[in-house]
């Protein structure tokens, strides 16, 4: 085990086994030296290691057998300097039982991955559908396919007024909260009618006021000719007149009423306008696409400025079978997928609606199915490409 | 000494081939430099035998880990989860603990008593730093769901990983022991057989944790 070979002690061999004699300063220095020279080249090749990892320079396929070599370079370096496992004389016992060793765990490692490389092989061959036939019997079907991944729920957004818009501020995949403006359209005409409406409101409030005022007048007036004529001290023909002369006053004022109702109703649809000006998201979301650019000028009753997706919110997929594979699969049948985003993930989702496609390709009935499946980490975004497997037994 | 030599009756069986001024000692054929060998050297290639044993055992986790580190079943990966921060602390920690765990048996041959005691209580400050990290690195996974239960990626993993955090801490406590023996016993030839075993355990884990920061942590990240 050791690379310390007893040379120049002094004493009776047979006083100490050898190899069990205190160490003399030579062989200290010897063995510290070891030490420090296993310490370097593992640190070294330690950094090296980390630092490939996560390089970009080299080709990338090359990074894990870089890693194995520096692996085995650095396991080397720990046996020769810190176990001390040596071609001296000593150690040929070791470096056989080493060797044997290293036999085994090459066995069980290659035959492991051999084995379970061929296994997986033979269950996943890439082909449209796979058929396998079980010892059992049993026949398991898969079918894939492909489809890109939609929002369930989408709430589009668009503009109440028209006119020209003057600054956008949500994109595709903005987050965006309840409330928060994503454009605004020119506000300037509708302050201009909100205040015209307020000016007209308030000179139909004075006119009311002072045909009020008049009424009431016309009316003590009335009320006075009508004592005065109790004592025959005025014409009924006066009498007749100032009457009319008040109905004509109240007349008008119902008529002013009217005019202040009208106008305030006018002055709140002018507000209204003016606050929908402001674009706002209803919910809190992604902006799954937008529609609009700066400066367009946008009717009431154009198509929606944006597209906004619900948070959390399960998705969908739609994707296109054909229609002899879609009779084994049922509602709420297992779908599992994956994204090229995160090749080692594999999400899953339920069959929710099939339906027979209007289309048939290459003269083949096909049917669409939509997956539905929840996001709950919100890694799934509107646009992935999924690709989708489902298991038929 | 060797059936070769016993026949050409040149070997003294009395004296056991302990006399270095033999003139057949450099000229034996046997495996070792001649003579029965001494017990330091019986006792380390026992030793050496059980630690080979110990790497068998590993690589059979280490190849289930190879096999299922695909199996994530919809759960984290491992490029998810591993910060390499910690996973370089914990290699330079260890590092430096397999350094200075072959000073103490430097130390230990060489009777110096602040040189071992120190050299062995640095191995161990090193040794529980790295324990400590990976300790917390497991508890933070499964805090964030990603347990052993959660996928046989992760099952492989805690169990790869696990039972090398397993090993280091039985080495901290045997080192403990070799501290307190030492203290005890002396530098008794006894003693230093049990703390050359103990060395070569401690350098042992130190070769397993370099085919696991490999093949895991940084194999996770660069594929």
């Amino acid at each position: 085990m050791s690379h310390f070979e007893p040379t120049s002690q002094p004493m009776h061999p047979s006083d100490t086994a050898p190899g069990d004699e205190r160490l003399d300063r030579e062989e200290i220095a010897e063995g510290i030296k070891s030490y420090l020279i296993g310490l370097g080249l593992a640190t070294l090749l330690t950094i090296v290691s980390f630092f490939i990892s996560g390089t970009t320079l080299v080709w990338e396929p090359s990074i894990p057998v870089a890693l194995v070599v520096l692996a085995i370079a650095q396991m080397g370096v720990h046996l020769a300097f810190f176990l001390h496992i040596t071609t001296g004389p000593d150690n040929v016992n070791n470096v056989m039982a080493l060797a044997f060793g290293v036999l085994i765990v090459l066995l069980l490692l290659a035959g492991s991955l051999w084995i379970m490389a061929n296994m997986n092989h033979n269950m996943a061959s890439g082909g449209e559908t796979m058929q396998m036939q079980l010892e059992s019997g049993l026949e398991i079907h898969a079918v894939t396919a492909t489809g890109v991944i939609a929002p369930a729920a989408t709430t589009p957004v668009a503009a109440r007024v028209p006119g020209v818009i003057t600054s956008v501020r949500c994109d595709a995949n903005t987050q965006v909260k309840a409330g928060e403006p994503c454009a605004a359209i020119d506000p300037g005409p509708y302050k201009i009618a909100a205040d015209q409406s307020e000016a007209d409101l308030k000179s139909a409030e004075a006119q009311l006021e002072r045909d009020k005022a008049n009424f009431a007048a016309k009316k003590a007036a009335l009320e006075r000719q009508e004592a005065l004529s109790k004592r025959r001290a005025i014409s009924r023909k006066v009498l007749a007149m100032s009457r009319k002369s008040v109905e004509a006053a109240q007349t008008q004022t119902e008529q002013d009423e009217t005019k202040v109702a009208a106008l305030t109703a006018a002055l709140d649809t002018a507000k209204t306008n003016l606050a929908s000006t402001e674009i706002l998201s209803p919910i809190d979301g992604t902006v799954v696409s937008r529609n609009v650019e700066l400066g367009q000028t946008v009717a009431a009753d154009s198509p929606p400025l944006f597209v906004i997706a619900t948070d959390l919110a399960p998705i969908h997929i739609e994707a296109t079978i054909s229609a002899q594979d879609s009779r084994a699969i049922k509602l709420g049948t297992k779908a599992t997928f994956a994204v090229p985003a995160f090749p080692n993930r594999q999400f899953s989702g339920t069959v929710t609606q099939i339906r027979p496609s209007p289309q048939t390709n290459e003269h083949v009935a096909t049917t669409d199915i939509v997956i539905r499946a929840p996001n709950p980490d919100l890694l799934l975004k509107p646009g992935m490409q999924a690709t989708i497997k489902i298991l038929i037994e | 000494m060797t059936t070769l030599e016993a026949a050409a009756g040149r070997t003294d069986p009395h004296r056991l081939g302990h006399d270095r001024e033999s003139p057949y000692r450099q000229r034996t054929l046997g495996h070792a430099a001649g003579g029965p060998v001494s017990k330091r050297i019986i006792t380390g290639y026992g030793f050496w035998i059980f630690l080979l044993s110990d790497i068998i055992m590993f690589s059979a986790f280490f190849a289930t880990y190879a096999v299922l580190v695909g199996d994530t079943a919809g759960g984290p990966t491992g490029r998810e989860l591993f910060n390499l921060r910690n996973v370089g602390l914990e290699t330079a920690f260890l590092l430096v603990s397999s350094f200075t765990c072959g000073l103490a048996s430097i130390g230990a041959r060489a009777h110096s008593r602040p040189w071992f005691y120190g050299a062995m209580a640095a191995t161990f400050v090193f040794g529980a730093a790295f324990l400590s990290i990976e300790v917390r690195e497991f508890a933070s996974m499964v805090a964030q769901g990603a347990g052993p239960t959660r996928s046989a990626f992760l099952s492989a993993f805690f169990t790869l990983v696990g039972c090398h955090g397993l090993h280091i801490t039985a080495g901290l406590l045997w080192l403990l022991t070799m501290m307190a023996q030492v203290f005890a016993k002396g530098y008794r030839a006894d003693i230093l057989r049990r703390m050359l075993c103990f060395s070569l355990f401690w350098h042992a884990l130190d070769i397993i944790w370099v085919a696991i920061f490999t093949v895991v942590y940084l194999m996770a990240v660069a594929l």
